[in-house]
């Protein structure tokens, strides 16, 4: 999602016609990649995708172990379980952030799918506020105040520590109670 | 009106969120009370400490008239000092350990909406005590992302935050590092005759002198 680009969706479902329609109200806003089962799906993976709907029914595999798949290579994309009725215990286990139940109206869609890039762009601004705020914090450690308030470089990290913390703070203000949870989910 | 004497900070607003750092013994826990007391209507304390008995006690010396109702607490001490389960309340809600810290925030985002949603007494104040006990059990990075999004949550509703923590067992970076997520900070220390003194840094445009409390 870095650089400005169009978020990318992937949408893992085997009903064409859900597909079409799924692929139908997310483009323009977004890129969107259509899979139609566990194997292709996991051929497409990869870092650039931001969302992943995945029909917890697949042809080949259950949805459920393309959900770990993902895991287990390392990508921590946000992932919504798509299912027929609603979760039961056996799921509630997995790591997912949402679920849509069937029939998904077009507007609980474009909801999930904005929650999901919000808490996306949420993990990559949290992980840059932490990079950043250890490296002012050697200097801290370091030096006096005289000295900092003389570094540019000091100066400038702080600046854009700021600039992302704000950043972070005008997402979180969007936030529901389930995004803090999931938020809170991911320490 | 409270008990004891409050502690007036001029410096201090009631959307701030400030962190209160100090020896052990220097009256941290007390100051933070009286903070949260003094600019506050109504609480919510997170702690790893004290049982959540304590701290209605506790927080009554500085504010005694105040309904139950309007004060949350998060305990996650009384888990491991009980056998039996633990019943929780509207209000006061339980956590296996400091070690939880997904735990403490799924319960704290159930009181903020609470807190958000029905009360309205007044001004809301977030207490933690101690950010101390969180760094015993985990690792730095954890506690940041945790109080970025704890912090967050408090500055989003413009509630007052207190934190506390050790300035003395905590390492001298992991301190730099977490005072990113606060306005101000309240060094508290001791003075050679035993008083009790604290001093502002970061909410006006220099350090203030050392004051008694």
């Amino acid at each position: 999602m870095e650089g400005g680009n169009h978020p990318t969706i992937l949408v893992v479902e085997d009903e064409t016609e859900l597909v079409e329609t799924f692929a139908r109200w997310l483009r323009p806003e977004y890129k969107v990649i259509t899979t139609r089962s566990a194997d292709e799906a996991l051929t497409e993976i990869n870092d650039d995708i931001d969302v992943v709907l995945l029909d917890r029914r697949l042809p080949d595999r259950p949805g459920g172990e393309v959900l770990r798949e993902i895991r287990d290579r390392g990508y921590d994309c946000r992932i919504a379980m798509i299912t027929a009725v609603d979760p039961d215990i056996d799921i509630l286990d997995m790591d997912f952030d949402d679920y849509i139940v069937k029939p998904v109206p077009k507007e609980e869609l474009t909801n999930i799918v904005n929650r999901l890039l919000r808490l996306a762009e949420y993990d990559v601004r949290v992980k840059r506020s932490y990079g950043l705020a250890s490296k002012l914090a050697v200097l801290e450690a370091e030096k006096s105040g005289q000295e900092l308030e003389k570094s540019e470089e000091y100066q400038a990290k702080r600046k854009e520590l700021l600039s992302i913390n704000e950043d972070i703070l005008d997402l979180l203000s969007e936030f529901d109670s389930g995004s803090f949870e999931v938020a809170y989910r991911d320490l | 009106m409270g008990i004891v004497d409050e502690v007036r900070i001029e410096e201090v607003s009631t959307d701030d969120a400030l962190l209160i750092s100090g020896p052990p013994m220097t009256g941290k826990y007390e100051l933070m009370l009286q903070l949260l007391s003094g600019n506050c209507d109504q609480f919510i304390i997170i702690s790893t400490k004290n049982q959540a008995s304590r701290i209605r006690e506790d927080l009554r010396k500085y504010t005694s008239e105040i309904p139950d109702e309007y004060i949350g607490i998060i305990d996650s001490v009384s888990h491991r000092e009980s056998m039996s389960d633990l019943d929780e309340t509207k209000n006061t809600k339980y956590v296996s350990s400091p070690q939880n810290m997904t735990g403490i925030g799924v319960k704290f985002t159930d009181l903020y909406s609470r807190f958000t949603e029905e009360l309205n007494r007044g001004q809301t104040g977030v207490g933690l005590h101690s950010i101390s006990q969180l760094l015993m059990y985990s690792n730095i990075k954890t506690v940041y992302q945790f109080l970025q999004v704890l912090t967050g949550q408090i500055r989003s509703a413009e509630w007052m935050g207190v934190a506390v923590v050790e300035s003395e067992v905590t390492d001298n970076e992991n301190l730099q590092l977490l005072q990113h997520h606060f306005d101000g900070i309240i060094e508290t220390r001791e003075n050679a005759d035993g008083i009790r003194q604290y001093r502002v840094r970061g909410l006006t445009a220099s350090t203030t002198n050392w004051r008694e409390f």
